[in-house]
């Protein structure tokens, strides 16, 4: 079939359309009539739940830190600092993809809209990634100055090597969580499940974006 | 209320591209549906800020597809369409064809077979090929998808050689 014979194809489909499709009126003065019925309506709401309680666990971390720090050992105070600090990098991330739902604008040209809301889905893993850099901190809470001084070997040959393992985990962790690596096979062991399918599926898609762009 | 019944008057003209591009990438009746809904939903919800600086037809393009390719890359399609019972869509008659150019032997057929084309292809190269049959120009396909014309021309070259293909074939 010749090119000029697919488009008058596709012509009489459009004529055949237009004698039989209607729409309904009833039900596009009802939709313009809705305030807001978006599908990323979900996404937004999961997101500021996540903030909110966020916020309020922030503030009551800072609230222990604030009272206790004067009695409790430099290692404690240090170890929830970081763990702190981890949490409002976090919850300022959700509010950043916060941000960007709201600048969706489907207006914009396929692959630049496109591209942005696949980036939106796959965002969480960075905050996952951002949340292993606190794994060391599991292994310093309970460090005591006294334990130092009374058992040294203890302190240099247990404690430190869990820390530097711990540290190193998190680092690794923080650095390989990201959609590029999702056909690794550690990558799919820890994504498995439906929870993970949207994200997995932004990945491909971004990847589908890049070759479209290429080729 | 002059600017709803604007909006309806360019939906009611526009109804075929919706049709065509709901058709294209949804299966399912109820799918079909839903997105239609939600394209007019999301046009309406831009058409406040649609500016003359655009072509009509390159913004209305930009919002339907876009929503349809968020929609079939969607893991749960359905929303909350709006009044049960009623469909935005309706086939008028569908004995219409009768005694009509496409209602001759053959025709169906092909465009049955050029529909299932289609639906087999992946989001973006549904977006090219719709745009193509509608006769847009390269420059605006390239504008509406967000690559440079060359490309456009190169990949429509490709799908269309698959799609002679398809037919020969077919037949």
């Amino acid at each position: 079939m010749e090119n000029i014979e697919i488009i008058n194809l596709w012509k009489q489909y459009d004529e055949k359309l237009e004698k039989s499709l209607s729409l309904n009126q009833k039900i596009i003065a009802e939709l313009q009539q809705q305030k807001a019925k978006s599908a990323l309506r979900p996404a937004r709401n999961y997101k500021l739940f996540v903030v909110f309680f966020g916020i309020v666990y922030s503030a009551l971390v800072s609230y222990f830190l604030y009272h206790l720090s004067p009695i409790a050992s430099v290692f404690l105070n240090l170890s929830v600092g970081i763990h702190l600090l981890i949490m409002i990098i976090a919850v300022g991330m959700y509010i950043r993809q916060l941000v960007l739902i709201s600048e969706i604008d489907r207006s914009e040209n396929i692959l630049q809209m496109q591209q942005k809301m696949a980036k939106l889905q796959s965002s969480t893993l960075k905050v996952i990634g951002i949340c292993f850099l606190q794994f060391p901190v599991f292994a310093t809470w309970n460090i005591r100055l006294e334990l130092i001084e009374k058992n040294p070997l203890a302190f240099w040959l247990i404690q430190i090597p869990v820390v530097a393992l711990l540290t190193y985990i998190g680092i690794w962790f923080f650095k390989n969580i990201n959609i590029k690596n999702m056909d690794k096979r550690w990558f799919r062991m820890m994504f498995y499940g439906v929870e993970w399918n949207s994200i997995i599926k932004s990945g491909k898609f971004l990847k589908e974006i890049e070759t479209f762009e290429k080729n | 209320m002059q600017h709803q019944q604007e909006f309806l008057n360019i939906i009611e003209t526009n109804k075929r591209l919706i049709f065509k591009i709901c058709n294209s990438y949804c299966q399912n009746a109820d799918d079909r549906e839903d997105l239609a809904q939600e394209i007019i939903f999301q046009l309406w919800k831009s058409w406040g800020n649609f500016s003359n600086d655009y072509k009509l037809s390159t913004w209305m393009y930009r919002i339907a597809l876009n929503v349809a390719i968020s929609f079939y890359r969607r893991e749960k399609k359905t929303t909350n369409t709006i009044l049960m019972g009623e469909h935005l869509i309706e086939i008028v008659d569908e004995d219409c064809s009768k005694g009509m150019p496409w209602a001759e032997e053959g025709l169906e057929e092909n465009l049955n077979a050029l529909q299932k084309f289609i639906n087999e292809l992946r989001p973006l190269d549904k977006a090219l090929i719709l745009l193509y049959l509608e006769e847009k120009s390269h420059k605006e396909i390239a504008e509406i998808i967000g690559i440079t014309s060359t490309n456009v021309a190169t990949k429509i070259g490709r799908i269309k050689e698959q799609l002679k293909q398809k037919f020969s074939t077919k037949n």
